[in-house]
């Protein structure tokens, strides 16, 4: 028989923890529990301590797995190198064109603010980090960076990348932050259309791919195709981020499509409001 | 190195164990299938453990990879912890009618506990959390622990002879 039975000898060998250890373990549990849900100084370190310590060292221990998945992700890669390339001289080609007409518009900018004198709203740049572990959104969305405490970042700040909003700031150790990406189901993101000036809340969808509407003030929907920017109601988001584009609009609710690429999130900027 | 070629199987499994852990919490997103795989082979292997290598120590180590797995996973604590520690407290308690069965029974209620944790997990997450409950995700988990469950159970009786 090539399977082994219930094997009694192993279950009944080692007897090296002490009884009360068993208890206490459950308690310790339960007290973990309530503790997560009431207590966060305490809780909060325990965090720290897992992205701190436990982190490092699984990373240490998967490090031969990671560069093999790495390398062949790499030999996949090579094989649409050519197309990639003709694809991204293109790019390049289109991309000139509007970086001409951006500057133009940013130097007529700059006379219209004098002209008005108006003051600009800008976000200042607390720290650019890169990003060193990423949940596989099994149940949260979430992405380790490389900054903490030792750069100023503490919970509750707003994380950005070239192309719009990312997330915030949850959690903050001395070396490194975690941050709860906006396609999270438990992120909650007010924002305002780019056409109308009309405000709603937005939250990830359960798979993590579109941010639904939560709340819409005075029911008012946006039109399909509406840009969605921060609305800097809530005090973490600087105002005018940009987040995502209507895709759909329903009865009472509309779904948006965030314009950052979760997938290929390397270096982000963890910003405030000026 | 010596002591490194004589390893026990159980010994052999905490090794496997700690290895699919720091894996499935650093994950590549190229590769999600992979990693979901793992995770299944992960809940696979606790139930093994607790089943055929049962001993106190497991407590400890099934309450650290729990706490590990909330912690570095959802960024709460709760629902694996509490999973894995009720697990082998009820596999001590029902140990006595698992003895008597066969190993195709074993599989089966191995396989129905492996589906059956995962599921707990997910929905411990969405009661204590608010987490929704993803449909396609739970599906995909049940599959691949049916795919996957039949070729682990034969490894496992493989390392198992390990002595």
């Amino acid at each position: 028989m090539m399977f082994k039975r219930f094997n009694t000898s192993s279950s009944a060998k080692k007897k090296s923890i002490p009884s009360f250890l068993l208890p206490l373990l459950f308690l310790l549990t339960f007290f973990l529990i309530i503790f997560n849900k009431t207590d966060y100084f305490l809780i909060d370190k325990i965090k720290g301590y897992g992205v701190d310590y436990l982190l490092p060292v699984t990373k240490v221990i998967s490090s031969p797995v990671t560069t093999i998945s790495n390398i062949s992700l790499r030999i996949q890669n090579i094989q649409y190198l050519e197309n990639e390339n003709l694809q991204l001289k293109e790019e390049i080609i289109r991309l000139k064109k509007w970086q001409t007409l951006a500057i133009k518009n940013s130097r007529e900018n700059r006379v219209f603010k004098k002209l008005l004198n108006s003051t600009s709203h800008q976000v200042d740049i607390i720290k650019t980090a890169s990003v060193i572990n990423q949940t596989p959104g099994l149940y949260t969305k979430q992405v380790i960076i490389n900054a903490g405490l030792n750069y100023n970042i503490v919970k509750d700040l707003a994380v950005i990348n070239e192309k719009g909003l990312v997330g915030k700031t949850i959690l903050s150790t001395n070396s490194n932050s975690k941050v709860l990406l906006i396609n999270d189901s438990s992120s909650s993101i007010p924002v305002k259309t780019l056409s109308d000036n009309s405000y709603s809340i937005l939250t990830g969808s359960a798979d993590g791919k579109f941010l639904i509407s939560s709340y819409t003030q005075n029911n008012q929907l946006p039109r399909l195709g509406d840009l969605l920017v921060t609305s800097g109601n809530a005090k973490i988001f600087p105002r005018d981020i940009l987040v995502a584009k209507v895709i759909k609009v329903n009865a009472d609710h509309f779904i948006a499509l965030p314009y950052v690429d979760f997938n290929n999130l390397n270096y982000l900027q963890v910003v405030k409001s000026k | 190195m010596r002591s490194f070629l004589h390893l026990t199987s159980f010994q052999v499994y905490n090794v496997i164990l700690l290895v699919i852990f720091a894996i499935i919490v650093n994950p590549i997103n190229d590769l999600l299938i992979l990693y979901y795989s793992l995770y299944c082979i992960f809940h696979f292997l606790i139930i093994y453990l607790g089943i055929y290598h049962f001993r106190k120590s497991l407590y400890i180590i099934f309450f650290l990879y729990g706490l590990g797995l909330d912690l570095l996973w959802i960024n709460e604590i709760g629902p694996h912890l509490l999973t894995f520690v009720f697990l082998l407290l009820i596999l001590q308690f029902f140990k006595k009618y698992i003895i008597s069965f066969n190993y195709l029974r074993i599989y089966f209620f191995l396989i129905l506990l492996q589906i059956l944790m995962i599921f707990i997990e997910i929905f411990l997450t969405f009661i204590l959390f608010n987490n929704p409950i993803n449909l396609l995700f739970m599906i995909k988990l049940f599959v691949l622990s049916l795919v996957l469950s039949y070729p682990l159970f034969i490894i496992f009786s493989k390392i198992d002879l390990i002595k």
